[in-house]
């Protein structure tokens, strides 16, 4: 069960952030090309509230497997 | 804790789905966030540069009179500027014009970058006239034109297009024409000249000299205006008589296998009373003071712009008639000040305030002060260029242009309008006849003086070249070499020198009856008319070579003899047989029988050559004016078939000094 769980919130993880990075790195670069460093930090603020975002619905997978140990 | 994993679940699956949105419906969020952040960013300078900052308002619409103009045209630029709300047209906006060749900007003659446009409410658009600086720019042009309406409101902007061309030419005419010139303002029917046999003759044996010199045809002057003569009117402008002479010379020449090319003085008339004819003058500058010239039409005349259209027209569909000409067209610098009223309107020159109110008088004063000041008086010489031009481009446009047109232009007008060469190619004009005037020994710095200042030497393929019949000018009193030697290398070298690259399209003998009656100098008329016979036989073999080369053999000096024998080398050197071939010596010093000295050859092969010798008895008391040198006129003829005589020939001679010496005097040599 530990395993499963970790492969699952790994996987679901990883597939939604490239989701969402690989969008908004295509959507801003187009938008504004030549502010590169600012559609980095952009990004990468997004990734943290969409890590937060993500983090709840999927937090009993991770309290689970604490709750097991 | 259950609804807020739901809300989670539901915002991050919200911003996968805007993303993905955001990137299919890309072109809308650009435009989102272009109208409502970028200009927030971006500072109102480069806003400007990257021409955003557009006012919505208005609707601003730019454009030319034509798609394609020539140079020497005046480019005539329309604005529009409606607001869209209410369809009303801001009258006091004020429209700025800048044209750019490839990104580069063009200027105005007076060195301008940008021009304004002024609201002509009439017609409620915005009216400019650019005339171009460098009129050797073609292609794609850029209109770019800003609008800036009284109001705070941004500047509007809008671009138009057109296209400067070269003026196509519409008649190229052959290398290595020769042509006789009659610039005579006299009736030619009332004046004689001798035959190539050396009789008195009329005019009637003009074909016979273009035939036996192996010329190609006759210019000659057909339209002029005698103000003199109370019988010219408005009704009946030119002289009838020259141009019926000219038409009828024209088609003798036809007849007789020739072209023929007429002209008419367009400005320039004769006698002073062109006032009393119904035209109007022109005026002029001279010491500070307008002054009219009552033998000068002015280029506003309209009854005389008609005139010409007319004659030029009939000309051109005259048959007989070869080439259609025109000249005196350009006046001094200091003239045609009576244009003055155009060219600030068209220009836009500031005036005072109570222009419009001004008498006649006064606002020429004013313009006679304003041409004090060098550039004024440069601008407004650049913009006669233009009207004279348009003038130009009418006459040819109306008339047809179903021939080649030529200039007939003088050394004069030349060195006094460099862009002369320039605005007569621009208007339509197929070639231009110049005539040079100018002392024998300046020949070469003149003429690197000509392909410097104007464009002699770019279109020296469109030029016929004359050099006008003057002992005075060909004349060396140190050199051993006689007027009439000189007079033929003159001519040469006026064909060589004008470009570096080519010889002058043809050449003109200027002209006829200088020859028989101007500044001979002690020479006969038949000496001078050998000087050009030759000059036409070497200026055509600079484009095609003869097939026969004649050498002479014969002492340059003659010491008291009244008889010898000149050796004649005849060679063929073309790839074909030669048939009759005759040489024949022509009045003048030698006083032979006619038969006598025409030597024949009945056919001489390809590559094969032969000798003759031809006795030559002389009258020494011929001349009795001192010359350097005498002069053997010989006529070559020769026909590439054996049923023909005379087919081919061209006029050469032979120079002679005849020395006396007082001991030998007696001595007769046979």
């Amino acid at each position: 069960m530990e395993k499963k769980g970790f492969l699952s919130i790994f996987l679901i993880y990883t597939v939604l952030m490239f989701l969402v990075s690989a969008l908004a790195v295509i959507l801003f670069f187009r938008l504004f090309p030549e502010q590169v460093i600012l559609v980095y930090l952009f990004v990468g603020a997004i990734g943290l509230i969409f890590g937060f975002l993500s983090y709840l619905p999927f937090k009993d997978l991770s309290d689970k497997k604490r709750s097991s140990k | 804790m259950k609804a807020l994993k739901i809300i989670s679940l539901i915002f991050g699956i919200l911003i996968i789905l805007s993303f993905i949105t955001a990137n299919i419906f890309y072109q809308k969020v650009r435009k989102l966030v272009d109208a409502n952040y970028l200009i927030t960013m971006l500072d109102e300078a480069n806003l400007k540069r990257f021409g955003r900052m557009q006012n919505l308002d208005y609707s601003f619409e730019i454009f030319s009179q034509k798609d394609v103009y020539y140079p020497y045209e005046k480019i005539r630029i329309f604005g529009k500027i409606v607001k869209k709300t209410d369809m009303s047209i801001p009258e006091n906006a004020v429209i700025e014009i800048r044209l750019l060749q490839n990104n580069r900007p063009l200027r105005t003659i007076s060195g301008d970058t940008k021009v304004k446009l002024i609201y002509n409410p009439q017609q409620q658009v915005w009216i400019g006239n650019w005339f171009p600086e460098n009129t050797g720019e073609y292609g794609d042009v850029v209109i770019r034109a800003e609008g800036f309406i009284d109001s705070p409101e941004a500047s509007i902007k809008a671009d138009g297009k057109l296209f400067i061309s070269e003026t196509p030419l519409a008649y190229h005419i052959e290398k290595g024409l020769a042509f006789f010139g009659i610039e005579s303002r006299e009736r030619i029917s009332k004046r004689s000249l001798l035959s190539p046999e050396a009789r008195e003759v009329n005019w009637h044996t003009i074909p016979q000299w273009v035939k036996f010199v192996s010329a190609d045809g006759v210019f000659m002057l057909a339209g002029i205006t005698k103000t003199f003569d109370e019988t010219t009117t408005l009704d009946n402008p030119w002289d009838r008589d020259k141009i019926n002479e000219a038409v009828s010379l024209a088609e003798r020449i036809r007849q007789s296998g020739g072209f023929a090319g007429v002209w008419l003085k367009t400005l320039e008339l004769e006698g002073n009373y062109l006032e009393r004819v119904g035209y109007k003058p022109a005026y002029h500058i001279k010491d500070n003071a307008i002054i009219k010239d009552n033998s000068v039409a002015s280029i506003k005349d309209e009854e005389r712009k008609r005139h010409i259209i007319r004659l030029f027209s009939t000309f051109m569909d005259n048959n007989n008639i070869a080439y259609v000409g025109l000249s005196h067209i350009f006046n001094p610098p200091s003239y045609d000040i009576e244009l003055f009223d155009s060219f600030i309107r068209e220009f836009k020159i500031t005036v005072p305030e109570n222009w419009e109110n001004m008498s006649h008088n006064s606002r020429l004063s004013y313009f006679n002060e304003r041409m004090k000041t060098r550039d004024f008086a440069d601008n407004f010489a650049k913009w006669k260029n233009f009207v004279i031009a348009d003038y130009l481009r009418e006459i040819i446009d109306k008339s047809g242009h179903k021939k080649p047109v030529f200039y007939y232009a003088s050394h004069n007008e030349l060195s006094r309008n460099p862009e002369m060469i320039s605005i007569l190619f621009s208007s339509g004009v197929d070639f231009i006849v110049l005539n040079l005037s100018m002392p024998y020994n300046q020949i070469a710095s003149e003429m690197a003086r000509l392909r410097q200042i104007n464009d002699i030497n770019r279109y020296h393929n469109r030029l016929i070249l004359s050099y006008e019949i003057d002992y005075n000018n060909v004349d060396m009193p140190d050199f051993e070499t006689s007027a009439i030697e000189n007079y033929v290398n003159a001519n040469l070298k006026v064909v060589k020198l004008g470009s570096e690259k080519l010889n002058a399209q043809g050449l003109l003998i200027n002209d006829l009856y200088k020859a028989m009656f101007g500044k001979r100098g002690p020479y006969s008329p038949y000496d001078w008319m050998l000087g050009a016979g030759k000059s036409i036989y070497e200026f055509k073999r600079f484009s095609s070579p003869s097939p026969l080369q004649i050498s002479y053999f014969s002492s340059p000096k003659v010491t008291n003899q009244t008889a010898f024998t000149v050796k004649f080398k005849v060679a063929n050197t073309s790839t074909k047989p030669l048939y009759n071939i005759s040489i024949r010596l022509l009045p003048g010093i030698n006083e032979t029988a006619q038969e006598e000295f025409r030597a024949s050859i009945q056919s001489l092969e390809a590559g094969s050559e032969t000798y003759i010798e031809i006795p030559v008895k002389i009258d020494r008391q011929k001349s009795q004016f001192v010359r350097k040198k005498h002069f053997l006129g010989m006529r070559v003829a020769w026909s590439e078939e054996r049923r023909f005589d005379d087919r081919f020939g061209y006029v050469d001679f032979i120079p002679i000094m005849l020395i006396e010496t007082q001991d030998n005097a007696e001595k007769v040599e046979t």
